[in-house]
């Protein structure tokens, strides 16, 4: 019925069997929408953070979300600025992704802050010592460059590119496009870094203090790091899971064992700067600050597998998988290092922010712990919901994998 | 014209709008609105504004009656403060005092009279007017004077104190059969110890530590709460390294953290170090000689020999009965004897036998004698000395199931009426119980009329100082607020009740207003033509042979003026009794050392640990405080909390238990739930609860003293045992 | 001890933790004073607002003849590398230059936290509830200080309400606006023991320029560089060891407060 929509020459599951998908997703939504209702009427009493657990799960999933989101930026300077050509197979797709984890992270922030009516504040009384002005600047410098690159795919629907004014519109916008993708690169690379500087500042607690390069602790350069390292990671996987889902092939196998290849060498790097950064931390940093960094891995929660999980099953393992030509060329082995390297990056954002927060800085202090409620948990949920449903209206509705059409005639 | 709606017309029109329009003021006012609301919602509160001003009153929520400057701003009371203050150079107001202003709003402020009864559903309420009240209970009254066998008729008043429960017992006294009942804790118990141990008669005796080189306190809560706190803090300001404090206490309370040295003793045996400190002193030759030569039973065999009972008590085997090491005794009791001028105190709901033990360690340092601290006081002139009043009764002293009316004076914050113990009193059907307070019944507290009452500063009430200053002292609680033509206070209700239910014997103080009534008081004092008068706001000090009339004494008072009284010269001549001035007080004393010695304090395997009650929590969960005070008591862990055992980190360990754990304590008679906290100053081998979970677990409720001070004494020690809470 | 560079014009705050306590006045009066509401219901001590909070210390070992201590924790005022000012990323806490107070501007405040984060001696509080006074109790609130919304961090501001109050009667009075004035915040005043001490340096009130010098004198975490103007003072060594974290942190050691 709605086949007008439909890009020609792909195939899309019957709109009945779409709206069914989508009338689920939109009800998670709608459950999603209730948590964070209730969190901006009632106020952030609603979540189970308190005074030393001021950041929670939203951020925690934040920052992993936007470290995942770096697939967007990264294919762009793969493609744009590196003319790496194979990754038009891919580039449409990490755009969605990367718009959905940005829109969706800020949606999520402006119910975290306590006056979300006063966000504008920080672009009026910006203060330039603060990592957080910056991350708030460019986050959204950057979701306006993704959601200008979404134009060109969206204007691409089979529909609007019927109208000319749009289809002018379009092409004028895919000559700007290198541009966009070199402003998202300089972009990206200033938020990723300073989400990561964003602890590695905090002088108070020596457990994510870090020394650096000038003003940029080393947490800054190695959140930019992880991030380039897991965006690829990010798109071979998404694609791999739509591939799934909708029964088709959207990519070349060589494609996705490209990005594979990319986020391994990247990782390696990514575990070889943390190995070092994490040894000066023990040796001198935390010591300077008269913390000894044992007294961290004491707590019943958080011994030392945690590191050990982060930087060698986590880190080292997936890195060494993705490097391997054998491994990567099996589908569910590649699948599962990419993975592995996931939440590699996922327990290096929750260390940064659940863990620095749990540990005490003051000598008489207890170790704490927090337990995020319903409401934060509904409203993380209701962005992935939001994600799904805007990443399926894309798939069925545009062309985010060009070498789809070619790739299934050929089994038709 | 064919062009002027073209496409392009339009985008440039909008293309420039939106440009013009962020040139404009527009927006930038828009954001600057957004700002200025999230600022102003309707429910953030509009501040008072207007002249600051100062009034001087004085707190009426424990007995300290301290003195209060109030910062007023048009009128209102904003914040509270201590103020110069003859009796202890200047006062300090308690978390609960600093918040005494909030009372008058408090969630469970009732301004109208309600009658509850009891449904198939719960309690209902119902509202009616305070006339209509009366004017049922006035009947009930009626019936009990006509047929006295339906019960009897009472008055339970929550803190006798001064002018209004003279008042109340000389009313009363005037109704057929009716009883004054007060609690059974009470304040001043301690110094009225001393009168059974010496000569004078008649005198009553205060405490001036001006002098005082060492204080050995017998577990007395030195820094909060109401009694001695106020004089020791006031040393300890202005004289802290001179004066110097021992604790005696079970574990780390408030007062031993600050003291100078803390005795850790078992809980229940100090009366066994007290007397193994006279033992040394006496021993040693250590004492006063000019005390002991008064001292008329020091070497006197009968009766009863004091030497004897000394002699029970050799530092070896008080250290085996306290857990207190043997040389420690040993310099305690040196260090007290030599350093003087030295007092030893107890606390006012220490067992008897321990107070009196207490005053023989002051008799034998001289703390009793000329340089002591113990002063002789005259009492407060009364207008009404020689009426008659009916006795106080004690709680515990009125027979079970034999009132049938019974009206409770709850216009004292610290109220902490043991409801079950006030029931029994009542008869089994057909009771009626009136509440006379400014807030609704607590949980629990099942009552059949509720008459409201001024809430404090809402009112003049006449503000006598406490039992243990130098001298005796008068000042008047005046209002903060504009009196309020609506509410009364109990005795005016008592009033109304008599008079309308015939009851009457004689028309005594049955038409005066309260202002009037202390009107009298302030002539009674005014005519003993002694004592100065100290001004707050100028920190004078007047003879009060100055004031030239009683309405100016009277006017001077109401601007928050206090009296205090000559000082009387301590009789150092008299005979001082260490046994007991009388045979019968003497034999009491005797009997119990003894079962003493022959009681051991024991627990048994199955219940191995000694539950140790605090009250910090006491005001909180049984008093009407500020909800402010949730800074202390909710929002801080500051005071040990109700729900948590606290336990010394090794007993915990050895019981296999750790923090936060859930756990269930049983005793003999009861099992409660608790969540585990480690905290080394509690002793081992103890458990420290709040006196709120004792209910389920000790066979008698124990006595809670000095709710702020959180002192609370169990009749009989509790033993319990603890385990893991299976979830 | 470290030498200081806080300007003697500047206010200190000296707290004597052998006077301490625990009775919690200051916790109260502070709270009177700046206007913070009473708890909600669900409120604990995670997520209360106490400007002043006093903290029971136990050393974990009973041998020392005192193992357990009361700490009065206003904010620090920290005079170096303000963990809070560099990071709010609008601007919203600013040092007083002239005094050293570290102010927040709760109106600016958007409610990020990312400065509670920031500051290791948790002496900041977010409003997670909007305030509320029970009916009529409003009408007792200081008007010297603006009360805030849910959503906005505050914190101890040494009383500036009452700074601004004395600087004004002192301008009328001729006196110059360089010279600090004479003021006390609502602990200080409140505090039975006199542990709480408040002045500059320059007029020595109640004799705090010569306390910080004195040998029992030491500030908490000094080696992180924040130089807070809060200094404690204590004869016992347990207890000025374990706020400068000079001994090994033992795991006997426990908190309430």
């Amino acid at each position: 019925m709605d086949s007008k929509f439909i890009t020609r020459g792909l195939e899309r599951t019957s709109l009945r069997n779409f709206s069914v998908w989508v009338l689920f997703w939109v009800v998670v939504l709608g459950f999603g929408l209730y948590g964070a209702y209730l969190c901006l009427a009632e106020g952030l009493n609603q979540t189970n953070m308190d005074n030393r657990f001021v950041f929670g799960l939203w951020i925690f999933l934040d920052l992993a979300i936007i470290a995942f989101g770096a697939g967007a930026f990264f294919t762009g300077l793969l493609l744009y600025i590196l003319k790496r050509s194979e990754f038009t197979a891919v580039i449409n797709s990490a755009v969605v992704i990367g718009l959905i984890c940005y829109s969706g992270a800020v949606a999520v922030l402006a119910i975290d802050v306590g006056q979300p009516l006063r966000a504008w504040f920080t672009f009026w009384h910006p203060n330039a010592h603060s990592m957080l002005t910056e991350v708030t600047f460019c986050i959204s410098c950057y979701l306006v460059v993704l959601a200008v690159e979404y134009m060109p795919i969206l204007l691409k629907n089979r529909k609007l590119k019927e109208r000319p004014s749009l289809l002018v519109f379009q092409h004028n916008l895919h000559k700007v496009i290198p541009v966009l993708a070199a402003i998202g690169v300089f972009l990206s690379f200033f938020h990723q870094g300073s989400l990561g500087g964003l602890y590695g500042v905090l002088k108070g607690r020596p457990f994510a203090f870090r020394e650096g390069f000038g003003i940029w602790p080393s947490t800054f350069f190695l959140f930019v790091l992880s991030a380039a390292a897991i965006g690829p990671s990010f798109i071979l996987l998404t694609t791999s899971l739509v591939s799934k889902i909708s029964r088709k092939k959207l990519v070349k196998p060589e494609v996705l064992q490209s990005l594979g290849r990319i986020s391994g060498w990247l990782l390696l790097a990514y575990v070889l700067f943390k190995s070092v950064d994490t040894l000066v931390w023990i040796n001198r940093t935390s010591p300077s600050l008269l913390f000894s960094p044992y007294e961290y891995y004491n707590q019943e929660s958080f011994g030392t597998w945690i590191l050990f999980a982060e930087i060698v099953v986590f880190g080292l393992v997936p890195a060494l998988m993705l490097l391997t030509r054998k491994i990567r060329e099996h589908r569910g082995w590649l699948i599962t290092a990419g993975l592995l390297a996931c939440a590699g990056i996922a327990v290096n954002r929750f260390v940064m922010t659940i863990q620095t927060l749990a540990l005490p800085t003051l000598p008489f202090d207890p170790f704490l712990s927090y337990i995020p409620s319903w409401q934060e948990i509904a409203t993380f949920i209701a962005v992935i919901a939001y994600g799904v449903l805007l990443y399926s209206f894309s798939f069925r509705y545009l062309t985010l994998f060009p070498q789809e059409r070619d790739l299934n005639s050929l089994t038709r | 014209m064919s062009s002027a709606l073209s496409r392009r017309n339009i985008l440039k029109l909008a293309g420039g709008s939106a440009l013009g329009f962020l040139l404009s003021p527009m927006p930038w006012k828009m954001l600057d609105d957004i700002s200025i609301w999230t600022q102003n919602w309707s429910w953030i509160p509009k501040l008072r504004r207007g002249p600051v001003t100062h009034k001087y009153t004085s707190c009426t929520l424990c007995p300290n009656a301290c003195r209060v400057n109030a910062r007023m701003i048009s009128e209102t009371p904003v914040s509270l403060w201590g103020a110069p203050d003859p009796c202890v150079g200047h006062s300090y107001l308690c978390s609960v005092g600093l918040a005494g202003h909030h009372l008058a709003y408090h969630p469970s402020r009732v301004r109208n009279a309600h009658r509850f009864t009891a449904t198939e559903n719960g309690i209902s309420s119902e509202q009616l007017s305070v006339e209509d009240a009366i004017a049922h209970i006035a009947k009930i009254l009626h019936n009990i004077h006509v047929r006295p066998e339906e019960g009897e008729f009472a008055l339970f008043d929550c803190r006798p104190h001064g002018m209004v429960s003279d008042i109340q017992q000389i009313f009363l006294s005037h109704v057929l059969g009716a009883r004054y009942i007060v609690p059974d804790h009470h304040e001043g118990r301690f110094m009225r110890a001393l009168m059974e141990m010496t000569e004078d008669p008649g005198q009553s005796y205060g405490l001036d530590f001006s002098r005082t080189r060492t204080l050995l306190s017998f577990g007395v809560s030195l820094f909060e709460g109401w009694g001695i706190s106020p004089l020791v803090v006031e040393q300890f300001r202005s004289r802290r390294e001179e004066f110097n404090i021992i604790q005696i206490d079970h574990h780390q309370s408030s007062s031993s953290i600050v003291a100078d040295t803390h005795i850790a003793i078992k809980p229940g045996t100090e009366m066994a170090l007290a007397l193994g400190l006279a033992h040394v002193i006496v021993g040693e030759r250590l004492y006063d000689p000019a005390s002991a030569a008064r001292a008329v039973d020091l070497k006197r065999n009968k009766p009863f020999s004091f030497m004897d009972l000394t002699r029970r008590f050799p530092p070896g085997r008080v250290a085996s009965v306290t857990g207190i090491p043997e040389d420690v005794i040993v310099r305690t009791a040196r260090e007290f004897a030599s350093n003087r001028p030295a007092t030893a105190i107890a606390d006012d709901f220490a067992p008897a036998e321990l107070i009196h033990s207490v005053w023989i360690l002051n008799h034998l340092v001289g703390a009793t004698g000329k340089n002591g601290s113990v002063v002789q006081k005259r009492p407060l002139p009364q207008p009404w000395k020689g009426a008659h009043r009916t006795p106080p009764t004690r709680l515990r002293n009125v027979p079970d199931h034999s009132l049938r009316l019974l009206m409770i004076d709850a216009s004292a914050a610290d109220t902490t009426v043991s409801w079950p113990d006030l029931r029994r009193k009542m008869r089994a059907e057909n009771a009626t119980i009136v509440l006379c307070s400014p807030y609704r019944p607590k949980r629990g507290e099942s009552v059949d009329y509720l008459i409201p009452i001024h809430a404090p500063y809402e009112t003049v009430r006449a503000n006598p100082s406490g039992e243990y200053v130098a001298t005796s002292a008068f000042q008047i609680s005046t209002p903060l607020w504009s009196k309020s033509e609506e509410g009364c206070e109990t005795w005016q209700i008592l009033q109304r009740v008599v008079s309308a239910s015939d009851a009457m014997t004689k028309e005594e103080f049955a038409q005066l207003e309260p202002e009037e009534l202390l009107r009298l008081q302030c002539d009674a004092i005014f005519n003993s033509k002694r004592g100065t008068i100290h001004h707050p706001n100028n920190d004078e000090t007047i003879p009060l042979g100055s004031v030239l009339s009683s309405g100016d004494f009277y006017a001077t008072l109401m601007e928050g003026a206090a009296w205090s009284d000559d000082g009387v010269a301590t009789s150092t001549n008299g005979r001082l009794f260490l046994m007991g001035k009388s045979t019968s007080s003497a034999q009491r004393f005797a009997e119990s050392v003894l079962a003493f010695d022959n009681a051991g304090i024991d627990s048994n395997p199955s219940f191995p640990l000694l539950v140790v009650p605090v009250g910090e929590d006491v005001a909180a969960r049984f008093g009407h405080v500020s909800p402010i005070l949730s800074k202390i008591y909710q929002e801080s862990d500051l005071k040990p909390r109700s729900r948590f055992a606290y336990l010394h980190h090794e007993t915990a360990r050895r019981f296999k238990l750790a923090a936060e754990q859930r756990v269930i304590i049983h005793s003999p008679h009861g099992a409660t739930e608790a969540i585990v906290r480690c905290d080394s100053s509690v002793r081992p081998d103890t458990v420290q609860l709040s006196v709120s979970q004792l209910d389920a677990i000790s066979p008698t409720r124990p006595r809670i003293i000095n709710s702020y001070g959180g002192r609370v004494y169990t009749d009989q020690p509790i033993f319990v045992r603890i385990e893991r809470a299976r979830s | 001890m470290k030498s200081i560079e806080i300007s003697p014009s500047q206010y200190v705050m000296v707290i004597d933790a052998d006077r301490c306590t625990g009775c919690g006045a200051c916790m109260v009066a502070c709270a009177i004073e700046n206007n913070v509401a009473p708890a909600h219901p669900d409120a604990t001590d995670r997520t209360g607002v106490t400007w002043m909070k006093v903290v029971k210390v136990s050393s974990g070992n009973n041998g020392d003849g005192k193992p357990a201590c009361y700490l009065p924790l206003p904010c620090q005022q920290c005079a170096a590398e303000t963990p809070c000012v560099t990071v709010c990323p609008q601007n919203a806490v600013e040092v007083d230059q002239q005094t050293g107070i570290v102010f927040q501007m709760s109106q600016r405040c958007l409610g990020c936290r990312y400065c509670m984060a920031a500051c290791p001696y948790h002496a900041r509080y977010f409003n997670w509830w909007d305030p509320e006074w029970p009916e009529g109790m409003e009408q007792t609130l200081n008007p010297d200080v603006a009360p805030r919304m849910r959503g906005v961090v505050e914190k101890c501001n040494f009383c500036h309400g009452r700074y601004q109050a004395a600087r004004a009667s002192a301008a009328e009075h001729g006196q110059a606006s360089s010279d600090p004035v004479t003021y006390e915040p609502a602990c200080a005043q409140a505090c039975p023991t006199r542990a709480i001490k408040f002045g500059t340096p320059a007029n020595n009130e109640q004799g705090v320029g010569d306390l910080v010098h004195s040998s029992s004198a030491f500030r908490l975490l000094p080696r992180l560089g924040t130089e807070p103007r809060v200094y404690y003072l204590s004869k016992h060594k347990w207890i000025r060891q374990m706020a400068q974290m000079e001994k090994e942190t033992s795991t006997g050691e426990e908190v309430h407060g």
